[in-house]
């Protein structure tokens, strides 16, 4: 009987349109994976990670779980409550069929075909990857084990826990609906257990509070390199089969609970009791009501129906379960963000509403959230057998159809209200600023609200399609999907193509929206699109009884009256006629889609191949005048630019890239003794016409310009308020414009030399357009380079001299570099400063504008010289000012102490709205804005980090390596600025806040990040000493190699090597030092024992790998000491830039053991950060199994490898051990 | 007049209305027919909620196939079966209908839903949620919603079917009130409903109308030609056969059978008061004709 009935309900499932859909998407779905990796692949394939290796695999079958929540959800609604909705539920609940096998039958169902789903999904993705069309580098070697393995042990399990879950729900209530919400819901609480590591939960707790295991095999695989992520399956001994094993068994018991819980036959609620007759009966006749007609009467109805539809659905069981999970979790990370996380916030409106409005949480539960009430108010009146009676009244179609649309939107206005009051009440409850109700109204309704309006309007639209709820949630959360993310990727996406609401901007606590024409046309043109949506969903609206799609469209004509032939006409002409506005805007700042700007690309790469390596002048003096007009956000920038021709052969041509890509607006342009090239040809034989659309000029000097000479560049510049499709370099408060290029969204405003270099640098893409690898820059070497770091951006320059007048609007304060001048007001109106440096600074320069209070202090030098201290922030921003000022103090102090004199006259810090950064200028540092709300936490508490002070010591650090060592233009030039520049300002704040505070800093941000953020990199594993811009390699891992050197050889040696590289190399022109010179002196300095030491950490890619082959052994001494016996088991893997895997060190020629390594002694079990030691001892492993014996005066009782994570290995869970009395 | 001109439907392969055409005037119009005989369908297509496959339905002139929102207007409709939103009373449910059907007067919708809940007595269970009320109650519910606003044309199917006796009466009175200035139109398989209120009628079988007339005039086709007798189990296995068989029923042990017949079939057969049942029967199994072209014929 079983095995007919499990029969039926396979051949069930099959017929159902449901089935097939999710099958064909999940089917589409893995195959665009595979064969489409850009647009839907996770983004980190590449010469690392492969494609086809075991880890892209496993973990995308892992984090597929959203997808087998929904439809484990679906299919169960389809297997258990077809009785019910088909209303046959008396009639098959009554047949003698046993409970155990109705229920087991059609679990038997579910669970089978999510599987078979999911199979499918997989066998696509594994044969994908045999497609031609693949980048080779990309893949690695074929094994059906990497597709098996996890199916079996994830997916399998995720689907039989799922079937469990929802049968039980679907048993116990008999209710569809609450079926869908359990499937949100389940979706909100693996949102909720991902946040559990912010909590500091033990890893197995976070292991095993993952119904679906993702977490597990994060944990099991976090420290895995990228050769064992590419071929190594997930063991199950580890925290993936702990999980598996909870989760199988949970599901059993489940189940068994289902078979006793099961409801079997009609589960009636409770009925209401009427209310007491306590109405007389009039006896009056029944008489008829004449009806009215007309616009009014449709209103009345449009009215009622918004009210009813709005009401019923925020009274609904889902609507309150809902509301309350999304309130939870809305609070559940807001606490966290607040409270828990080590970087203590402020909670301000704008931190608050930030969290509580976060994409990477909120938007997946509103598109979620979206799509259900979507299928649920569309549907409303056919679920509950209504919709004989409301289609046979004569209330018109776009009442019924508008009034849906419109109860949804107000659904999410009312979600969202709800998270902006939470984040209201909390921000409440804290000891916190005012709560600021504009700022949060503003970006509640203009930044969040508006587009998921788009969205609930797109999702309304979906439906009208679609031939039952179900289907049209699918295609509804599908159409948000594919037109909100996935339809940017393409490579001719225009931002026409980008549906739903544009916000007039970032938010700011400090300036207001800033480009408000972008948001009036987008919104006008994407509401036109809305509206004709809006239309043919009133024609094709499902009135009556024939509602398939084809009849609907048969009958539609008979739909459109005039008033709707008006309004989609109205709409047809708004959408087209603001989108070919649009258009031609962006056309008309010559806005390229992504295929047409690689093609510019490559063809620019072509076409300056030569030029490129022309000589040009360097700069030497630069004076500029700018007239800033915040109110308007306009500014005119004009300025004069001395160059000297020091390259050693005359000048003939020059190529200048002008400040604006604006023809008209670049008002002037000149070279002294040069004259623009407008046609013919350059000395290389290219039409200058092909060059000039490349936003570059060309300028001939005739004649050529002598090696030694110089000349004059002279330049005016007008930039523009908002445009539709051209933002504004000015902001209306806090303006932040520099000369070097557009860097995460500021502006160039000053002309740069050279030819535009725009080569694609991207691999997979150079591959993929058959272009050849990019040279790499020239190797690091000890004679040091001609041109700096600055010529990357800014043309050839060694120091500068920089003379600026900034006017602005009186209320705002220009800001540049250099010491202050003169300051000139002119009434009310315009203010304007003038700055000039005292001693020449990098060409790099910034200028600011903002509505500022100043917050002066001061720092003394050894010398006796004075160095005003300014801090340039909104009158509410003062949260961190105190501790950017101790903590510039500190550092003058520290920095000058141990390395070299500070070179400026003024050290000043300015808040810049709308960006996320910190910049080091000579002597000034545009600061971001949330730069300015951190709360340093309790200096005693280690577990919290000073987020400003690491920031203001790190951007005063620059002052040395950056403005006083500037690195040399070779490979691994970042590494000199920002990887030194990370290391002193480690040393400054351990120096501050104490070893242990640091050291939680150095293990939870530094080593965290480089592991994580490492695998993000798809392009070949460079050593340190070669970095280019990967912040993993630049900042973190030269933070922690150095953080390890400096324990070894003692921080005195260290600063003593950085204190002689800045006396050989500081503030000095050409030749410029490399990272040769920085592993140089610090061989010099600790001495040929840590040699290898060193080039392993700089010039090869070495992970070491320790662990006790045998319990640390306890012995007593005769004279009452203890002696400690320490077996471990060493390893080093080994990569250079020629390999293609790691390697052991004993598989290699030529290679020898010889490591320093700390061993720890604890009375106690060590604390996370395993301070607390009683001894610390350094010896040397030169073998792969080595013991080491020590003596020590007091009795250990735990032992522990590296305790100060000196060296680099990845996986330090098994580092500590107890040691065992010998005599046991 | 609602005027129905040879409209035919089908769904599939199915021929659920054959040609049909019917003229109707205010009045109370009855259409009788076994299950599955067409006359929901016919209903619903009237009602709007289905287009037919050919033919047209004006009323007064405006052909609602081509314009809904003319029969829309004006309509009172009563399905075989429908379903309530959940967590609403019945004065909510009506309020809300009434404003749907355009009663956009506040104190005149809310005196005419007060009369109604008299009418249908559910005035004491008024703010009760209508899900949870009985079939009965829902059924009067239903008939209550129906008459809202000013409805000209009352289309009702099966409206009696739950009721109990004193509750039929109380909605065929109100219907009896009512059908001098409205076109109504009953559909049931309850003979009595049509017997004792309907002055046109017409008989339903196979998606065609097969007779059509007065009741009278559709019990006088077969005056004096029924004949009864009661015969064992076993001889009406053989009656049934008959091609002139009507109907029978069990009573008492044995079985009273009818059949049509101009002379007596026979001993022991009487002849019998027609009632509208047999010329139901006659008219469905085709023993005579009553479509009204051969009527007029």
């Amino acid at each position: 009987m079983l095995k007919r009935l499990i029969a039926f309900e396979l051949s069930y499932h099959a017929k159902q349109i449901a089935f097939w859909v999710v099958l064909i998407v999940m089917a589409l779905y893995g195959g665009f994976i595979v064969i489409v990796p850009d647009m839907f692949g996770s983004g980190l394939e590449g010469s690392r990670l492969k494609a086809n290796g075991a880890q892209m695999i496993a973990g995308g079958l892992a984090n597929a779980y959203l997808p087998v929540i929904f439809f484990g959800g679906v299919f169960t609604v389809s297997g258990i409550l077809r009785d019910k909705t088909s209303k046959m539920l008396e009639i098959v609940h009554a047949t003698p069929i046993s409970t155990r096998d109705m229920t087991l039958s059609r679990m038997v169902g579910i669970f089978t075909i999510i599987c078979v789903t999911f199979f499918v999904f997989m066998l696509v993705q594994f044969f994908g990857q045999f497609s031609p069309t693949l980048d080779q580098e990309t893949l690695g070697p074929i094994n059906p084990a990497y597709y098996i393995q996890p199916f079996v042990f994830l997916t399998v399990v995720n689907a039989l826990f799922v079937t469990a879950f929802f049968t039980l729900i679907a048993g116990l209530t008999q209710n569809r609906m609450l079926v869908l919400v359990s499937a949100i819901g389940l979706f909100f609480v693996s949102i909720m257990v991902g946040l559990t590591d912010l909590l500091d939960a033990p890893k197995w707790i976070q292991a095993v509070s993952d119904p679906f295991g993702a977490i597990a095999y994060n944990l099991d695989t976090e420290f895995w390199s990228p050769d064992e992520r590419n071929t190594k399956l997930v063991p199950l001994n580890g925290y993936v089969g702990l999980n598996r094993l909870v989760w199988t068994t949970i599901s059993l018991t489940t189940l068994a609970l289902v078979f006793g819980r099961f409801k079997r036959g009609l589960i009636t609620g409770k009925t209401k009791q009427n209310r007491a007759a306590d109405v007389m009966a009039t006896g009056l006749p029944y008489s008829s009501v004449a009806p009215a007609s007309g616009l009014r009467t449709d209103f009345a109805a449009l009215w009622a129906r918004i009210k009813f539809e709005y009401l019923t659905t925020v009274k609904s069981v889902p609507f309150l379960i809902l509301a309350c999970l999304a309130g939870a979790l809305f609070a559940f990370i807001i606490i966290i963000s607040v409270f828990f996380a080590p970087q203590k916030l402020i909670p301000t409106s704008l931190i608050m509403a930030s969290i509580a409005f976060n994409p990477i949480t909120f938007a997946p539960i509103m598109i979620l959230i979206i799509s259900f009430f979507a299928g649920e108010i569309t549907f409303r009146d056919k679920g509950a057998k209504f919709n004989e009676l409301l289609d046979s009244t004569k209330v018109q179609n776009w009442p019924l159809v508008i009034s849906k649309w419109l109860a949804l939107m107000s659904v999410v206005i009312t979600l969202c209200v709800i998270g902006m009051f939470i984040a209201m009440a909390v921000q409440g409850l804290t000891d916190s600023p005012p709560i600021n109700i504009g700022l949060y109204l503003k970006f509640t309704f203009l930044n969040v609200i508006l587009n998921f309006l788009f969205l609930s309007a797109l999702a309304m639209g979906v439906q009208s399609f679609a031939p039952n709820r179900i289907v049209g949630m699918i295609a509804a959360a599908g159409a948000i999907i594919i037109l909100t993310i996935f339809v940017q990727r393409l490579s001719f996406y225009h931002p026409l193509m980008g549906f739903g609401g544009t916000s007039p901007g970032s938010v700011s606590e400090i300036a207001p929206y800033d480009n408000w024409v972008q948001f009036r046309w987008f919104n006008f043109y994407w509401g036109m699109f809305v509206l004709a949506l809006a239309v043919l969903s009133t024609w094709l609206w499902r009135r009556g009884l024939q509602t398939n799609l084809i009849t609907r469209i048969k009958t539609m004509p008979k739909n459109i009256g005039v008033r709707s032939s008006a309004a989609m006409a109205l709409a047809i002409t708004g959408f087209i006629g603001s989108g070919a506005y649009i258009y031609s805007a962006y056309d008309k700042v010559n806005w390229n889609n992504q295929k047409a700007r690689e093609i510019r690309q490559v063809k620019s790469e072509k076409l300056f191949a030569s030029e490129r390596n022309l000589p040009r002048p360097h700069t030497r003096t630069v004076k500029i005048e700018a007239q800033l007009y915040p109110a308007k956000q306009e500014a005119l920038i004009s300025g004069k630019m001395i160059l000297e021709n020091s390259s050693g052969q005359p000048i003939e041509e020059l190529y200048v890239q002008p400040s604006t890509p604006h023809r008209k607006d670049m008002r002037r342009l000149t070279v002294e003794g040069a004259s623009e090239v407008m046609e013919g040809v350059n000395i290389d034989g290219d039409d200058v016409k092909d060059i000039r659309k490349f936003n570059v000029r060309l300028f001939r000097f005739d004649p050529p310009l002598p090696d030694g000479d110089t000349t004059q560049l002279d330049f005016e510049a007008f930039f523009h308020a908002p445009r539709l499709a051209d933002g504004s370099a000015i902001s209306k408060n806090g303006t932040f414009v520099n000369n070097y290029g557009n860097f995460r969204g500021t502006t160039r405003v000053i002309p740069v030399f050279g030819p535009p270099d725009t080569r694609i640098t991207g691999s997979k893409k150079r591959r993929k357009l058959g272009l050849e690898e990019l040279p790499k820059l020239p190797e690091p070497t000890l004679e040091g380079t001609e041109l700096n770091l600055f010529s990357l951006f800014t043309g050839p320059a060694d120091k500068i001299d920089f003379e600026g007048r900034i006017c602005t609007d009186a209320q705002q304060i220009p800001i540049a570099p250099g010491n202050l001048i003169s300051e000139e007001r002119d009434g009310d109106s315009r203010t304007c400063r003038t700055y000039k440096t005292s001693q020449p600074i990098s060409n790099f320069f910034s200028i600011l504008s903002g509505r500022y209070v100043v917050s002066e202090d001061s720092w003394t030098a050894p010398d006796g010289k004075v160095i005003p201290i300014r801090v340039y922030h909104d009158e509410q921003h003062d949260y961190s000012v105190e501790d950017m000022i101790t903590a510039t103090q500190f550092g003058l102090s520290y920095y000058t102490e141990h390395f070299a004199p500070y070179q400026y006259d003024y050290f000043r810090i300015m808040e810049v709205p709308f960006i996320g950064f910190a910049q080091a200028f000579a002597g000034t540092i545009p600061y971001s804005e949330s730069g300015f709300i951190m709360d340093a936490g309790d200096p005693d508490d280690i577990k919290t980090l000073d987020n400003s002070t690491l920031t203001t010591l790190h951007e005063l650090g620059h002052q040395w390596f950056a403005h006083q060592i500037v690195p040399g233009f070779s490979r691994g030039f970042n590494t000199l600025s920002e990887g030194l520049t990370s290391y002193i300002t480690m040393d400054a704040y351990e120096a501050m806040y104490g070893w242990d505070k640091a050291h939680y800093a150095i293990e939870n941000f530094t080593i965290a990040q480089m592991q994580a953020l490492q695998f993000l990199d798809r392009e070949k594993e460079v050593p340190l000493s070669k970095a280019r811009d990967q912040q993993y390699l630049v900042y973190n891992k030269a933070d922690w190699v150095l953080w390890g050197l400096k324990h070894y050889i003692g921080p005195e040696n260290m600063r003593g090597a950085m204190k002689g590289f800045l006396e050989d190399y500081g503030l000095k022109d050409a030749p410029y030092p490399t990272t040769a010179h920085v592993t140089d002196i610090l061989k010099k300095a600790a001495g040929p024992d840590y040699h290898q030491l060193i080039t392993d950490q700089w010039d090869r890619m070495v992970w070491w790998k320790f662990s006790y082959d045998e319990t640390p052994i306890i012995t007593e001494t005769a004279d009452g000491k203890w002696r400690v016996t320490v077996t471990l088991k060493s390893d080093k893997d080994i990569k250079t830039e020629e390999m293609k895997t790691s390697e052991s060190w004993s598989d290699l020629d030529g290679e020898v053991l010889n490591e320093p390594l700390e061993i720890g002694f604890y009375p106690d079990t060590p604390k996370k950060l395993w301070s607390g030691w009683n001894n610390l001892e350094q010896v040397w492993v030169t073998q792969t199994d080595q013991s080491f014996t020590f003596v020590l005066d007091e009795k250990p009782a735990y032992v522990a490898i590296d305790p100060r994570r000196l060296l680099q290995e990845r996986n330090v869970d098994d580092n500590v051990s107890a040691a065992e009395d010998s005599a046991k | 007049m609602l005027s129905i001109k040879n409209i035919s439907k089908n769904f599939g392969r199915v021929e659920a209305l054959k040609n049909i055409s019917l003229d109707l005037e205010p009045g109370l119009f009855g259409l009788l027919g076994p299950n599955g005989a067409g006359k929901s369908t016919l209903m619903r297509t009237l009602a709007t909620l289905q287009d037919p496959d050919s033919g047209t339905i004006t009323l007064g002139g405006k052909d609602i196939v081509k314009d809904p929102t003319a029969m829309r207007e004006v309509l009172g409709y009563l399905p075989q079966d429908f379903g309530v939103y959940p967590k609403m009373s019945a004065t909510a449910l009506l309020n809300h209908i009434a404003i749907l059907k355009g009663v956009t007067n506040k104190s005149a919708r809310q005196t005419q839903i007060r009369t109604l809940l008299e009418h249908v007595n559910l005035l004491t269970h008024s703010s009760a949620n209508v899900a949870t009320y009985s079939g009965g109650m829902r059924q009067r519910f239903g008939v209550a919603q129906a008459m809202l606003g000013d409805p000209k044309v009352l289309i009702v199917d099966e409206p009696t079917a739950g009721l109990d006796p004193a509750e039929r009466q109380r909605f065929l009175d109100l219907l009896s009130e009512q059908a001098e200035t409205k076109i109504i139109i009953l559909s049931t398989h309850i003979i009595e409903d049509v017997r004792d209120l309907c002055t046109d009628m017409a008989v339903m079988g196979s998606g065609e109308i097969v007779a059509r007339g007065a009741p009278e005039a559709l019990v006088s086709h077969v005056a004096g030609q029924v004949w009864r007798k009661t015969i064992s189990k076993d001889e009406a296995v053989d009656v049934k056969q008959q091609s002139n068989f009507l109907s029978s029923r069990h009573l008492s042990g044995g079985v009273i059978a009818s059949v049509l017949s101009k002379n007596s079939p026979g001993s022991g057969w009487e002849q019998a008061d027609v009632i509208l049942e047999d010329a139901y029967h006659a008219h469905l199994n085709g023993l005579v004709s009553g479509k009204p072209e051969l009527i007029n014929a």
